[in-house]
């Protein structure tokens, strides 16, 4: 049987792209991978301009949910250090083989104070992605700045194994990074005053580490940014202020609809954002994200 | 006579009786190459397997034989020791005293023993992917350069893990792997070996598995009870076999990983003081586990067969001398039965010195090429010792 040639050509180029795939995996020099972009930042800090580093999610997905393609795996086993977050983050990572020895679990120092979440509602975010759940251990860590300052340390020490001849640097940027995290960590502290009188209503499962450091109760609900607030929602959204009456404000994980916003202020409630930052912003960085999350809170009435 | 004439004489007398000839020479040849020979084999395999022994700091691993554990870790025989829980490789990754690599040599796939173990044992060893990609996900593999030849695998076909015993239903189930690529030659065990992640051997083992989702009305029939977030399941629950991009998600592990089983650890101390450390720590009776240095275990294997080639070529020194006088015996009874030929050169005027010279010449001819043929062919064995041995040992 004869194949078309477009075919052909078609196929032949797709093959000679996979090569690619793996040819370009491997990064040269120095490289840090990281799993998301608290870790990310926090190895661009700690490294200045020396190391390469290695975090290749796609912008508009979740790193936690992200599935990395064989192609995005070898490039991360090429790494000189892989820097996980730990306590279930990126579950892909459980069954993918990465070097043990350059492997670096940044939560394991606080490993007893991972908070599990018992139940959980699986759901999904869009059409296009698949359904997951926050069940099991809470991931996003970072937004716990004492439990951040933790991850950054163990950033260090993982850094300062692989790349000794470069610890001067990095001692001297860790201390700058550590002065900047605790700053946020303070002002962090500051600004959930405010927040402290009355339950918080949270769009999103992911503030477990921030409502315990910062004294907050939040009741998380599974709702997305972008989504419709319908009926259920909405009903959904009055037995949780019944079940935990006073709430005043309702924290979105990224910018909300302006309906939503609206439907919320017909029940008393002012929306503000608090992102959890964990992909690259599109402008700023991991701490002008965290400063704009503190500003919101800050100008709450 | 002109020692020309006396040479043309044997010459010609020797080729006139081909076969004795060739007889001889064989004989002699025989005689001296085989002790050279077996000398050079012995002299190659120790120089191997001091080699990789050498190469292998220190092993780790269940007490026991140390020649067992030697074996077992460096060259993937049949693991005789019981395991060891993977909990004893996270203390000494703890320790910080230098680098440590877990390996699981358990389980063969289509003959070939499997390995099991994290990246960083292709990088201690020196391994690189010829073809292909290493392995980057559970239920991958990469082919050792000698198995993928001789199964003529390569990246993209399938292998499949073997069962330990065909009777043991409840055993081990196999498992389909994707070749993701094939290590270039090292001319080492390497070469005969599968290799997969430690989790993928894990899996073989059935620590973890991947199956249908309990929760789909699908999975009805599998359920045994639910109560709350917990779901029994019967044995009928659909378990993959194979690990796909569909599936990888499914798959999880059961109990505590510190309890899981591993045959041995490598350990690669990062200074004197820190092998001193782990030497010390294992020397307690309380200790667990064994640790042994392959090279002082293989070198009592070494021992061993230098006992037993010290008997060997004592037998093939009798045998020798056995040989030399059977020619010997054959030579005389020869000059025997040429008496008469002997008498006509004295006829026509050839002296006793002569006649010996001619006897002589015809045995020396005789040694001589029956020793120069042995000479190349021992220089041939020394030189193609390193390649042959593997072959002759599968």
């Amino acid at each position: 049987m004869k194949l078309p040639i477009p075919v052909l050509v078609v196929s032949l180029a797709f093959l000679a792209s996979c090569d690619k795939a793996f040819e370009s995996a491997s990064v040269e020099g120095p490289s840090v991978a990281a799993v998301n972009y608290p870790l990310a930042y926090f190895a661009e800090r700690l490294t200045g301009d020396f190391a390469t580093i290695i975090f290749d999610c796609p912008e508009d997905e979740d790193p936690a949910f992200w599935k990395p393609t064989d192609a995005d795996i070898a490039r991360m086993q090429s790494a000189d250090v892989i820097l996980l977050n730990g306590a279930t983050y990126a579950k892909w990572a459980a069954t993918a083989s990465l070097p043990k020895s350059k492997t670096v679990d940044t939560s394991i120092a606080f490993k007893d104070q991972w908070i599990f979440v018992e139940e959980a509602i699986t759901h999904s975010h869009g059409d296009d992605e698949e359904e997951h759940s926050h069940g099991g251990t809470a991931f996003t860590t970072w937004i716990d700045f004492e439990q951040a300052i933790l991850q950054a340390t163990a950033v260090k020490g993982a850094l300062t194994r692989a790349f000794p001849d470069q610890k001067d640097t990095i001692e001297t940027n860790f201390a700058a990074l550590q002065t900047d995290l605790e700053d946020v960590d303070n002002l962090m502290a500051d600004a959930a005053k405010g927040l402290q009188d009355a339950p918080v209503i949270a769009s999103h499962p992911i503030y477990q580490y921030f409502a315990r450091a910062y004294e907050v109760e939040v009741i998380e609900l599974v709702w997305e940014p972008e989504m419709d607030v319908d009926e259920k929602a909405i009903a959904d959204l009055k037995a949780a202020m019944e079940a935990h009456p006073g709430a005043k404000y309702f924290m979105w994980e990224g910018e909300p609809l302006a309906e939503s916003v609206e439907a919320l202020e017909g029940l008393g409630l002012t929306s503000f954002v608090f992102t959890q930052c964990p992909n690259r912003p599109e402008s700023g960085d991991f701490l002008s994200v965290m400063k704009e999350n503190i500003e919101a809170m800050k100008s709450l009435p | 006579m002109k020692i020309s004439s006396i040479a043309y004489l044997s010459w010609k007398y020797l080729s006139y009786r081909p076969l004795k000839t060739l007889a001889l020479i064989a004989a002699v040849a025989l005689t001296i190459y085989l002790p050279f020979a077996l000398q050079a084999f012995i002299n190659e395999s120790t120089r191997i397997l001091q080699e990789r022994a050498r190469s292998t700091p220190l092993l780790i691993g269940a007490k026991g034989s140390s020649i067992d554990l030697a074996l077992n870790s460096l060259y993937f025989t049949e693991q005789a020791l019981p395991s060891v829980e993977y909990g004893a490789f996270e203390r000494l990754e703890e320790s910080n005293l230098g680098r440590a690599i877990p390996l699981h040599a358990r389980f063969e796939a289509s003959g070939a023993p499997i390995l099991g173990s994290t990246l960083d044992y292709f990088e201690f060893r020196g391994l690189s992917v010829a073809e292909g990609r290493m392995f980057t996900r559970l239920g991958d593999c990469v082919l050792g350069a000698s198995v993928a030849k001789s199964l003529g695998l390569g990246p993209g076909d399938k292998i499949v893990s073997s069962p330990e015993n065909v009777f043991d239903l409840a055993g081990v189930y196999p498992l389909k792997m994707r070749i993701t690529g094939v290590l270039a030659t090292a001319h080492t065990a390497d070469d005969d070996a599968v290799f997969i992640d430690l989790k993928t051997a894990w899996t073989i083992e059935g620590l973890a598995h991947g199956h249908q989702d309990l929760t789909t009305p699908g999975a009805s029939d599998a359920v045994l009870s639910r109560d709350g977030n917990t779901i029994r399941a019967n044995a009928s629950v659909l378990e993959f076999m194979e690990v796909t991009d569909e599936n990888v998600d499914t798959f999880h592990f059961h109990g505590d990983r510190s309890n899981y089983p591993i045959s041995s650890i490598i350990a690669v101390p990062d200074s004197e003081k820190s092998r001193a450390i782990t030497l010390g720590r294992y020397q307690s009776d309380a200790a667990t586990e064994q640790i042994i240095v392959p090279f002082e275990a293989v070198t009592k294997l070494t021992n061993t067969l230098f006992a037993t080639r010290k008997m060997v070529l004592g037998a093939f020194v009798l045998l020798g001398v056995t040989a030399l006088g059977l020619s010997a015996l054959v030579f005389v009874l020869s000059f025997r039965l040429r008496e008469k030929e002997m008498r006509t050169y004295a006829k026509i005027g050839a002296t006793d010195f002569t006649i010996r010279t001619l006897k002589f010449a015809e045995v020396a001819a005789v040694l001589v090429i029956g020793a120069a043929i042995a000479a190349v062919a021992v220089i041939g064995t020394q030189s193609l010792a390193s390649q042959i041995l593997p072959t002759l040992l599968g």
